[in-house]
């Protein structure tokens, strides 16, 4: 994964973009170049800070709040916000800002993982089937296409029935169902890639096909690929919420955003505890909102055609 | 001087959905040790493809077919993909026509020089980045060690080919083919990149295939022609003959269409008709169609070559002894 981040920093950009000034002189490479452009987007700037904030808020859950997770007040039931507790207790009386900060630790990470699953399944495949083309490009582009024609909740609700609800099952279930977009661009973009120059260069200097396809042609192709990869880690967030509301998501007492909400089933709490399912709803609401906003972003630094 | 490359009936052809497109037509030519030989022709007459075809780089659905592609005694056929793989940027060389595109755009030029000598010379990192920078400085590249971790897009036409050309020339390949090295940029520049090709070739001793449809471009920079059309070889000579004393009847037309600095003229004199469609290629001599001289034998029957003089092959029937007594 480092490796492959590493490329990222000395990334993409299809040549268009590429035709910033340069005063000072310096080597602009062309993740500096996309850096430059991102940050002069301040919608795309305030999402990716209330991003970082809740990262952090999440990281350090135990030093933010005197309570242990899963800590029962059992005399504090479903308590209004108080200083005590700031925003007040569950059913069983564990404290919900306590919840909700480590909750955020397992949604985000949820979202994160599954995001990159997809992304590996999806550069593969997509990346097989552009380059060799041929029966397996038809073989893998069916297999996509099945995956999409099903249902895609009705998929997952099945799938975490079966399997059996539980953190990395929701992780699992995400990852191997929203990898087709990522799949269907990559071969989109290796079509394209492959018939380059340079791609012909580089066969010309003896560079083998793994070397073409890692090496030559995927750094070219990550740009969109990290765009719909930020995209769908907001879906991803979405779906686990989802799930763990219907309680085939990640398990309490693990709590995660989608299962603090679970409780809001019931019309006597959305109607008289809003403190119960407000905040994890908020804070869904936020996180998918900023993950947008990077993404969207991310478009705009790297699509040469929308420049300006 | 012997043989350098030697190929013998090559053919290329393309199995598209409208049927096989042949690309190439049984041509054969030798390449000597430290020649440099020119490839003329109109767009699509197969001058790329048969050196592509050289390497083994043409993919699916190409097919190639020959009875002999020697390079340096070796039989480039019968190597394995991996051999092959270790021959090409090391013994075979490659330089593009676009030197925009052909540059990989997320890499710095450093990057992409070391490549080709970390792969084919088992350099480490340091030596590699030393024989680069050096490599950039042999072909006239200001600022050598600045431009090595420059990126693509910050280097001008000119600029790029010249370190597509460092490329090309880093592992002192015995070949070096140059696929219209020149097309792309403008004239001053182009006189700049062939007068450093020419230098460097001295100096690498390196064998060049040149290909080009400028008849100037080629007259400066080769030793000997081959003229292509229709992925035959109509003729094949020395420059100075080829220029002077053209004979086949294709080869005249295009010298004629050239236009000349020393004589005025009104109109340029074209080659009447176009290129056949490589689908309906017509029978017997594929230029018959267009050729003022055309016979009754040249559309029944391919002309087989003919050495008129030493060293001087054309491929047509006014040369032969049959065509000759039919024209009689």
């Amino acid at each position: 994964m480092s490796r492959f981040m590493s490329r990222f920093t000395r990334n993409p950009a299809k040549t268009g973009i590429l035709n910033e000034t340069n005063n000072n002189d310096e080597v602009l490479s062309p993740g500096k170049i996309i850096w430059k452009r991102f940050r002069r987007n301040k919608i795309a700037m305030i999402g990716s800070f209330i991003l970082l904030i809740l990262i952090i808020l999440a990281i350090l859950a135990p030093v933010l709040t005197p309570y242990e997770r899963d800590a029962m007040e059992l005399q504090n039931r479903e308590e209004p916000p108080s200083s005590e507790h700031l925003l007040g207790t569950d059913r069983q009386g564990r404290d919900l800002l306590t919840r909700v900060l480590y909750g955020g630790r397992i949604s985000l990470s949820v979202g994160l993982v599954a995001s990159s699953l997809q992304m590996v399944i999806g550069v593969i495949l997509g990346s097989l089937a552009g380059y060799y083309g041929k029966w397996l490009d038809t073989l893998i582009m069916r297999i996509t296409d099945m995956v999409i024609a099903f249902p895609f909740l009705a998929l997952a609700i099945t799938a975490a029935a079966v399997l059996g609800p539980s953190i990395y099952n929701t992780m699992l279930i995400i990852g191997f169902l929203t990898w087709t977009e990522t799949c269907r661009l990559v071969r989109g973009q290796f079509l394209s890639i492959k018939q380059m120059e340079y791609i012909e260069a580089a066969k010309a200097t003896g560079a083998n096909e793994f070397r073409i396809i890692w090496h030559h042609m995927l750094p070219n192709a990550l740009a969109p690929i990290l765009i719909s990869s930020t995209l769908i880690m907001a879906t991803a967030i979405l779906v686990e919420a989802a799930l763990s509301y219907l309680g085939l998501g990640v398990q309490a007492p693990m709590p995660s955003w989608g299962n603090i909400l679970e409780p809001a089933r019931s019309m006597i709490v959305l109607m008289n505890m809003w403190w119960l399912w407000l905040p994890p709803g908020f804070l869904i609401f936020i996180s998918v909102l900023s993950i947008n906003l990077v993404g969207d972003g991310l478009r705009d630094a790297l699509d040469p055609r929308l420049k300006n | 001087m012997s043989d350098l490359l030697q190929v013998k009936n090559l053919y290329t052809s393309f199995n598209t959905e409208d049927g096989v497109v042949p690309a190439v037509n049984g041509i054969s030519f030798n390449l000597k040790h430290g020649e440099s030989l020119g490839i003329v022709g109109e767009s699509g007459c197969g001058k790329s493809v048969a050196c592509l075809s050289i390497m083994r780089l043409i993919g699916h659905p190409g097919k190639v077919e020959a009875d002999e592609i020697k390079l340096d005694g070796t039989e480039l056929q019968a190597l394995s993909e991996k051999k092959m793989r270790s021959m090409r940027g090391n013994d075979m060389a490659f330089i593009f026509q676009e030197p925009m595109t052909s540059l990989n755009p997320v890499y710095t030029i450093g990057f992409q020089l070391q490549e080709a000598i970390q792969l084919h010379q088992g350099l480490n990192k340091e030596q590699s980045q030393h024989k680069s920078i050096e490599m950039l400085e042999m072909v006239g590249i200001p600022r050598a060690e600045k431009v090595f971790s420059e990126y693509p897009h910050s280097l001008s036409g000119g600029m790029r080919q010249r370190a597509m050309i460092a490329m090309a020339l880093s592992c002192e390949p015995k070949i070096l083919f140059a696929d219209e090295p020149t097309t792309a940029l403008d004239v001053t520049i182009q006189a700049q990149i062939l007068e450093l090709m020419t230098d460097l070739r001295q100096r690498i001793n390196t064998s060049i295939i040149f290909i080009s449809h400028d008849l100037g471009v080629i007259s400066e920079m080769v030793d000997r022609v081959i003229v292509m059309y229709c992925g035959i070889i109509i003729e094949d000579t020395d420059v100075r003959t080829l220029i002077k004393n053209p004979r086949h009847p294709y080869t005249i037309g295009l010298i004629n269409s050239k236009p000349r600095i020393d004589v005025e003229l009104e109109r340029l004199e074209p080659i009447s008709g176009s290129v056949p469609n490589p689908l309906n290629m017509p029978s017997g001599c594929p230029y018959h169609p267009r050729c003022e001289s055309a016979m009754e034998i040249c559309r029944e029957k391919l002309p087989e070559n003919h050495e008129i003089k030493d060293g001087h092959r054309v491929c047509c029937w006014l040369f032969s002894e049959l065509g000759g007594k039919i024209k009689s």
